[in-house]
């Protein structure tokens, strides 16, 4: 299913967070978003899920707009993986995946076998089924991250978002998740705050900077010395990294000019 | 989907805090605990219940209780030949007061859960929200008014009208349906609360009220002692659609629980749904709080113990919250009655009192107190 | 009778201004654990409820007054016979039964406050405390022994007595003092006579409530007036004045007559009774209608609960009295 959001436009109070911007993820895809602090990546997310509603443009699910949708048609679309401080602690691995299910059920649904199936499959996807009745605050937080993911797989939904789901993570965390993410093959767009991350896992990147994108393009292409200069103010060397073969950049601060 | 699987971690990472017993709770072994809790929230509840119909100034043993009962619910059937007059204590008395708390502490545990998840703040209440001090400002202008348009029924439609009235404010106040936030709907709640305070205060205050000053102090701090039949009506069709309405909800109240993001992303149409909930509550709260005053720390307290003791998923909290709930009021209600008798004591007094020190002794069993947000 | 005409009774002292002592002063008097001390009778008087002002106008010393507080809680009928214009000719301070704000109390520069009770000097409700009026030069008499809300549990109607004796003294006319004491004594002598071979009505006294009720108790003046009418309280195992009692306490008793105090702005009596009667509808008192609505006057100590007290004895024991 393919995400596209048209010239898109978001106000938050009164300043614009986005302007319009054209993004597009490929059916399968695993797109990134990268940019600094306040570029819009998070902004672009929630508009993504309808947790804000755009100003101007529009956003398609599958050629749906999002907004035309109801909220629960809208959530079996997409799913979305949050960074998971927010998550309740005292909630078990298992009652958290099964809210995944939430926009399937109508109000006086109960949990069928059928639901309970697709949460251990989920589950066993991420690798944490030996963890179900374990409460979410006794687990690292690469455990909580995936188990975040376990419940977006619980809903089901050819779309996946995830925002900046790898900070404050260990570097194995991260790679691990990413790799899980790749791995799942839907259609994937992520707010990445590292960018050899985005450049190792990545099929597309889009560079954002104060809202509006300024490049975008698988990442050798989108991630030259010139453009991370000019966005992130740093010196960026680009490198092919040994062992993965995927483009690496070597930053360090910009030399006087 | 591959069917490679990430490589586990064989070395421990560092979690965040050990688990202790509690915590690693199985699957099945929080389903035992959760009906263990309903077992013996059911038992404490019958044996309050029971407890509440035979004590009493006048003592009355459990069979005459029922051979009273029955004879009035089925005429036919031979009247117990003890003293009508204490027959008539029970039936008209005891009983519909029994019942009264069985429903008000449920409905305040229920709907304080309810807010509890919905604006995200353990410290959430049925008060929180404003109906229960506009309820009060209702009763209190009708008291010192001295307006007594058919006596106490006309005095819990006063009390209605003032929930109505704060439920209407606070909603317009907090910004209408696309902008309730928890955020608003709390400040919007208490500023409200604190403006009916003010009016309630400043009436009681007036000289002109000094006599009636005492009955509406009374009211004010909550009591059972008006419950009869006839006024029973109305908590109890409000308790039933209650509970209904409010128990289906637990998947969107899990959601709102871990978020206004995730519940959106989750499908719940977050606003709408906080719309409603703070309406429905706000309702109960009035209908309930229009019959017995503001009963306070129930609806603070009892989800507190209840999340305790079976965890934060609301398919099991909501019907174990209202459980324990009906269970306590019952207990409190018997020690209202008996601590000073024969004067009434009022209830806001006694729950706290008697409340505390077992919540207390429950947060001193957990290793960490599991709240909300 | 004693209490016709208005304010200038005949027969009492006039105070001697200018005279170096005053015959029978200076007086001093122990009031609620407090002394006062006259040198001469007051000449700024201010009285708090009505009853005070009922007893003042017997001793016929209300041309002191300088400041009196509302009167409305029983309509313009409420008052004693002939008192009403005296009542309307002094200056009012406060349109409630209660004392004003401090600094009114305290601007009105009195000699001496006369009130019924303890509770009229709450500084939470913004009124003059006893200290502070002692501070400004005010001595405070406190009627019926009420320092307090035990004392107020211990009232007996010899208090009422002792009052108008001490009063008496305080404003220079013994004589007069006397001559209610009597008229007061023949009243209860009489009323003890009449109920004397009587059999006591149980009688529940009660301000209205459907749960709980506020009822009296076996302490306190309306007990005490009940007792010497040829009652018998039917709560008098409580001790304790007016208090809130559970249903079921009342609902147990099973009186042949009830006393319902009467005042406005509330329920009228006859709501007040409806309401209580639905709680003991078996009992002789709730089947053929018999209550007496009593002035809430009539319960705070002074002149006129000595004449309640015959009223009550009336309504308990109409025979006793006909003819």
């Amino acid at each position: 299913m393919r995400l596209r959001l048209e010239q898109v436009s978001v106000w938050l109070d009164d300043h614009q967070a986005l302007r319009a911007v054209d993004v597009t993820v490929p059916s399968g895809a695993f797109v990134s978003l990268v940019g600094p602090n306040g570029s819009g990546k998070s902004t672009l997310i929630r508009a993504a899920y309808r947790a804000l509603r755009p100003r101007t443009g529009s956003v398609l699910v599958g050629e749906a707009d999002v907004w035309s949708l109801s909220a629960r048609e809208s959530a079996r679309r997409s799913a979305v993986v949050h960074q998971h401080e927010a998550e309740p602690a005292e909630l078990t691995v298992e009652d958290i995946v099964a809210m995944g299910r939430t926009p399937h059920k109508s109000l006086f649904a109960p949990d069928r076998p059928a639901d309970r199936a697709i949460c251990a499959a989920a589950l066993a996807r991420v690798g944490l089924s030996d963890r179900r009745e374990r409460t979410l605050g006794t687990l690292s937080g690469g455990e909580r991250q995936r188990v975040l993911i376990a419940r977006a797989l619980a809903q089901q939904s050819p779309l996946l978002l995830l925002d900046e789901p790898t900070n404050h993570l260990d570097i194995r965390h991260q790679f691990e998740l990413l790799a899980l993410v790749r791995s799942l093959r839907l259609t994937t767009l992520a707010a990445v705050h590292d960018l050899n991350l985005a450049a190792q896992f990545s099929d597309y990147v889009y560079l954002l900077r104060a809202g509006a994108v300024v490049a975008a393009g698988p990442p050798a292409e989108a991630l030259t010395p010139a453009r991370i200069r000019e966005v992130f103010g740093v010196d960026a060397h680009v490198t092919t990294h040994p062992v993965t073969g995927r483009p690496y950049l070597l930053l360090s601060p910009l030399s006087p000019d | 989907m591959t069917t490679a699987r990430p490589a586990r971690s064989t070395v421990a990472t560092t979690p965040v805090a050990p688990p202790t017993s509690e915590q690693v709770g199985g699957g099945p072994r929080w389903r035992a605990r959760y009906l263990g809790v309903l077992a013996g929230g059911t038992l404490l509840l019958v044996a309050a219940t029971v407890g509440s119909v035979t004590i009493g100034s006048v003592p009355v043993p459990p069979t005459e209780v029922l051979s009273v009962a029955a004879h009035q619910v089925l005429p036919w059937l031979p009247a117990d030949s003890g003293d009508p007059v204490v027959h008539r204590i029970v039936w008209q008395y005891r009983m519909p007061r029994a019942l009264l708390a069985v429903l008000v502490g449920a409905g305040l545990a229920l709907v304080g859960a309810v807010l509890q998840a919905v604006v995200r703040n353990p410290l959430a209440d049925p008060f929180l929200l404003g109906a229960s001090s506009g309820a009060s400002f209702g009763a209190v202008a009708a008291i010192v008014s001295g307006v007594t348009v058919g006596g106490m029924v006309g005095l819990s439609g006063a009390a209605f009208l003032g929930a109505l009235a704060a439920l209407v404010l606070v909603y317009v106040m907090a910004g209408g349906r696309g902008r309730l936030t928890p955020g608003r709907l709390v400040l919007a709640g208490v500023a409200l609360s604190y403006l009916f305070q003010a009016g309630y205060s400043f009436l009681l205050q007036r000289a002109d009220a000094a006599r009636l000053a005492q009955s509406a102090l009374f009211w004010l701090l909550g009591s059972l002692a008006g419950a009869r039949w006839y006024n029973l009506l109305l908590p109890a069709a409000g308790l039933a659609a209650g509970m209904v309405l409010l128990l289906a909800q637990w998947r969107s109240l899990n959601a709102v629980m871990a978020g206004t993001d995730t519940a959106t992303a989750l499908g719940v149409p977050v606003h709408r749904f906080r719309a409603q909930m703070f309406v429905l509550t706000s309702l109960l709260t009035g209908v309930m709080v229009a019959v017995t005053g503001a009963i306070a720390f129930v609806g603070l307290i009892v989800p507190h113990a209840a999340r305790m003791l079976v965890g934060a998923d609301h398919r099991r909290l909501l019907p174990a919250s209202a459980l324990l709930g009906a269970g306590f009021l019952q207990t409190v209600d018997i020690a209202a009655r008996l601590l000073d008798s024969p004067r009434e004591l009022p209830l806001s007094v006694v729950t706290a009192v008697c409340g505390v020190p077992f919540f207390l002794w429950l947060l001193r069993r957990r290793t960490t107190a599991q709240v909300v947000g | 009778m004693l209490m016709a005409g208005s304010g200038c009774a005949a027969g009492h002292a006039e105070p001697e201004t200018g005279a170096t002592a005053v015959p029978g002063f200076p007086v001093v008097i122990e009031n609620c654990g407090r002394t006062l001390t006259f040198d001469a009778p007051p000449e700024r008087v201010v009285t708090g409820y009505q009853p005070v002002l009922e007893t003042l106008l017997a001793l016929g010393v209300d041309d002191r007054i300088i400041g009196r507080v509302n009167f409305s809680e029983n309509g313009p009928d409420g008052f004693l016979p002939g008192q009403r214009e005296r009542y309307e000719q002094l200056p009012e301070i406060s349109d409630s039964i209660l004392f004003p704000d401090r600094e009114v109390m305290l601007a009105l520069d009195a000699d001496l406050v006369v009130t019924e009770g303890w509770y009229n000097f709450s500084e939470s409700r913004g009124q003059a405390t006893i200290e502070e009026l002692a501070e400004a030069g005010t001595q405070v008499y406190i009627t019926g022994g009420w320092c307090d809300p035990e004392s107020q549990r211990r009232f007996q109607i010899e208090d009422t007595l002792q009052d108008v004796i001490e009063l008496g003294r305080i404003f220079g006319v013994p004589e007069q003092a006397e001559a209610v004491v009597d008229e007061m004594r023949q009243i209860l002598d009489e009323v003890t006579a009449a109920v004397a071979d009587r059999t006591p009505v149980p009688v529940l006294a009660t301000d209205g409530g459907a749960g709980p009720v506020r009822v009296y108790g076996g302490a306190g003046l309306t007990h005490a007036m009940i007792e010497a009418a040829g009652g018998v309280n039917v709560l008098a195992a409580v001790e304790d004045d007016l208090f809130q009692a559970n249903v079921e306490v009342v609902a147990a008793t099973e009186p042949r007559a009830m006393i319902v105090t009467d005042y406005q702005p509330g329920p009228t009596a006859a709501e007040k009774f409806t309401e209580v009667a639905a709680i003991i509808p078996d009992s002789a008192a709730a089947r053929e209608g018999t209550y007496l609505a009593l002035p809430a006057v009539s319960q705070h100590p002074g002149y006129r609960n000595i004449l309640a007290v015959r009223e009550i004895a009336q309504f308990l024991h109409p025979e006793a009295f006909a003819g």
